[in-house]
């Protein structure tokens, strides 16, 4: 009898482990969608994403979180709004430790936990929410956006400690919004705290303080009669000229915000040890990030015969492999306890009967798998450049040159309109027809 | 064979799990306060509309005004609410319900905004054209405001960990378009503490 009821555990086990190795893994799947976008059609890697989704719970997040980038992509602002408020939503909902996903995550696991994003992919959740609303010309949406950020930003590390724990680029931009709606004392703050986290991306992640920031401290400290501050960023940024607030008022300005390429995906690495007590095998599957080649040399903004070189802002390949690096020994954790569980289960199971055994071992083995999910749909790098020009209609070409200095591509923004003391923000993603990497 | 305490459990787990897949449907009432994420809600906007409004319709702004113009009450047009807060608030709720509230009121005329005015000049040039003469509305005749009632939302956020700390203030002015003058100010303040749960199934 309990011979019997023994085998038709070992059976369900091993139901359940083929079931969950049936589907490959995340990122894997993503391959499909990957390939679309290389082929230029995010519509058509849209339709993949939507097929792919089986309505996991587990993964809708991620889902929402794609969903908004390929729909941003194809210029629909509003419903890629509309996706990453449901996909706060839903992380708030999921914020909260689930008993079930966290024994889940010790015994079979990490897939079978929610994924309710990094930290900086939940600060670019706002920056994107925000992109979107500029873009749709409505500011104080924008800066509503900027506000959770800040609330976001203040809990999750504080600032302190090593790598990501602010992210500077979502301070750029938040002081743009508030320099946008004449809040000068906000946007001073707001520029003072990415120049702040700068200073710790150039340490960590290779990414220089943009010049157009130090621009901006100079003009808003000058404005703000901050003239210890005013003599400081002219030396760190070593600027001696710059038009002050006043006069650029009369002006309008362009923004423009390039993402090129794919953020980095995660694959999956596996040891197998042998373990001769239960007669077969001890898999330990461990995530690894895998970066695709940059081309990318520089990116140039032309205006009629004026050239700006747009500065790298976010270089979200360093991000992401500092944050993994950063998760890694808890990752490793979880994977050596699930090691032992699964073992012992084999072992107690084999005790009882070996062939008993030999199912439970194998279904540990197979059900053992690395959380490969991650923001896919991210660029690889942001750029971001700034150009005060006259009211008017002005023609606008970005060109994306390569590291040899060969134009890689090029985008043309015709006539767009410019008001005085207001921001136009344009956006473009480029991703090279060739990903290469794997 | 199962103890009979194991079984009666069984059957409680499932019925719970069972209970918890069922849509439920509860119609409650438009003035119940029911407070579900923390976010700003209904309730919210309708409690400070209406306590707004009859602040500023007892104000002795309104009887002087009424004794220097031989008893024509003030005209008044809603302006922009600008939302400065951390969430997307429906503002046109708000506004909706402040007109109503002044309408309502009697003491005060309102006039359409200027987001609703173009359609309705839209539809006099219309009436020009294609309406019979007697029924025609004129152009050029339209009621000029006297006041302005204009305001902002705000928000202060404190957060730590599982637990925020919502601070709401929306102040409402209300201006004359002679002359700039502030006759009322108005401030409504609402706190709320939001304790997310820290555990689910």
């Amino acid at each position: 009898m309990y011979r019997a009821r023994g085998r038709l555990a070992g059976g369900l086990c091993l139901g359940a482990a083929l079931l969950l190795s049936g589907c490959a893994s995340y990122s894997q799947r993503f391959d499909a969608i990957e390939a679309q976008l290389a082929a230029g059609n995010p519509s058509a890697a849209l339709q993949a994403l939507e097929k792919d989704h089986g309505g996991s719970r587990r993964d809708e997040v991620l889902y929402q979180l794609n969903r908004a980038l390929l729909l941003r992509m194809q210029g629909e602002y509003r419903q890629s709004n509309e996706a990453l408020e449901q996909a706060k939503r839903l992380i708030d909902e999921l914020d909260a430790v689930s008993v079930s996903e966290q024994t889940g995550s010790l015994t079979v696991n990490d897939t079978l936990k929610s994924y309710i994003g990094t930290d900086f992919e939940r600060a670019l959740l706002h920056v994107y929410a925000a992109l979107n609303y500029l873009q749709l010309g409505q500011p104080d949406e924008a800066r509503v956006e900027i506000l959770q950020l800040d609330v976001l930003l203040k809990l999750q590390a504080d600032g302190e400690g090593d790598g990501y724990t602010e992210d500077a680029f979502a301070r750029y931009l938040s002081g743009l919004v508030f320099e946008q709606l004449g809040e000068w004392s906000d946007a001073m703050i707001a520029y003072r705290r990415a120049y702040q986290d700068y200073r710790k991306y150039r340490q960590y992640f290779g990414v220089e303080p943009p010049r157009s920031l130090g621009l901006a401290l100079l003009r808003m400290a000058e404005h703000l009669g901050l003239k210890e501050e005013l003599r400081q960023y002219r030396k760190a940024f070593a600027i001696e000229q710059w038009t002050p607030l006043p006069a650029l008022r009369e002006k309008g300005e362009v923004v423009l915000i390039i993402g090129t390429g794919l953020a980095p995906s995660k694959r999956e690495e596996s040891t197998a040890i042998l373990a001769p007590e239960v007669g077969g095998m001890v898999r330990v599957s461990l995530p690894r990030y895998e970066t695709r080649p940059q081309p990318v040399g520089k990116v140039r903004l032309l205006v009629g015969e004026a050239r700006e070189a747009a500065e790298l802002v976010e270089d979200i390949d360093a991000i992401a492999i500092k944050t993994l690096q950063a998760e890694m020994p808890a990752i490793t954790a979880r994977a050596l306890a699930r090691a032992v569980v699964k073992y012992r289960a084999a072992r107690e199971a084999g005790k009882h009967d070996q062939g008993l055994g030999l199912l439970v071992n194998i279904a540990g083995f197979i059900s053992e798998q690395a959380d490969t999910r991650s923001w896919s749909t991210l660029p690889q790098r942001i750029y971001l450049a700034r150009r005060f020009l006259p009211p008017g209609r002005h023609d606008i070409s970005v060109r994306l040159l390569g590291r040899a200095g060969q134009v890689l591509a090029q985008k043309q923004f015709t006539g767009v309109a410019i008001e005085a003391g207001d921001k136009v923000y344009l956006s473009w993603r480029w991703i090279p027809p060739r990903l290469g990497g794997r | 064979m199962l103890p009979k305490t194991a079984k009666t459990l069984w059957v409680l787990l499932l019925t719970v799990v069972l209970a918890a897949c069922a849509t439920k449907v509860e119609r409650i009432d438009v003035e119940e306060v029911r407070d579900l994420s923390g976010n700003w809600n209904d309730t919210d906007s309708r409690l400070v509309s209406e306590e707004m409004i009859r602040d500023v319709l007892s104000r002795p702004w309104l009887n002087r005004y009424v004794r220097s113009h031989d008893g024509k009450p003030p005209v008044v047009i809603v302006g922009e609410v600008r939302n400065l807060s951390h969430e997307h608030i429906n503002v046109n709720t708000f506004i909706a319900d402040m007109e109503r509230a002044l309408i309502n009121s009697g003491n005060v005329e309102v006039v359409a905004s200027s987001s609703e005015r173009g359609e309705v000049r839209g539809e006099r040039k219309d009436q020009d054209l294609n309406a019979r003469e007697d029924t025609r509305k004129a152009m050029g005749q339209e009621i000029g405001a006297d006041f302005m009632l204009k305001g902002t939302i705000n928000t202060i956020v404190d957060a730590e960990g599982k637990k925020q700390v919502k601070y709401y203030q929306v102040d409402l002015t209300l201006i004359s378009l002679a002359d700039n003058r502030k006759v009322w100010v108005g401030q409504k303040k609402i706190k709320k503490f939001v304790d997310k749960r820290s555990l689910r199934f």
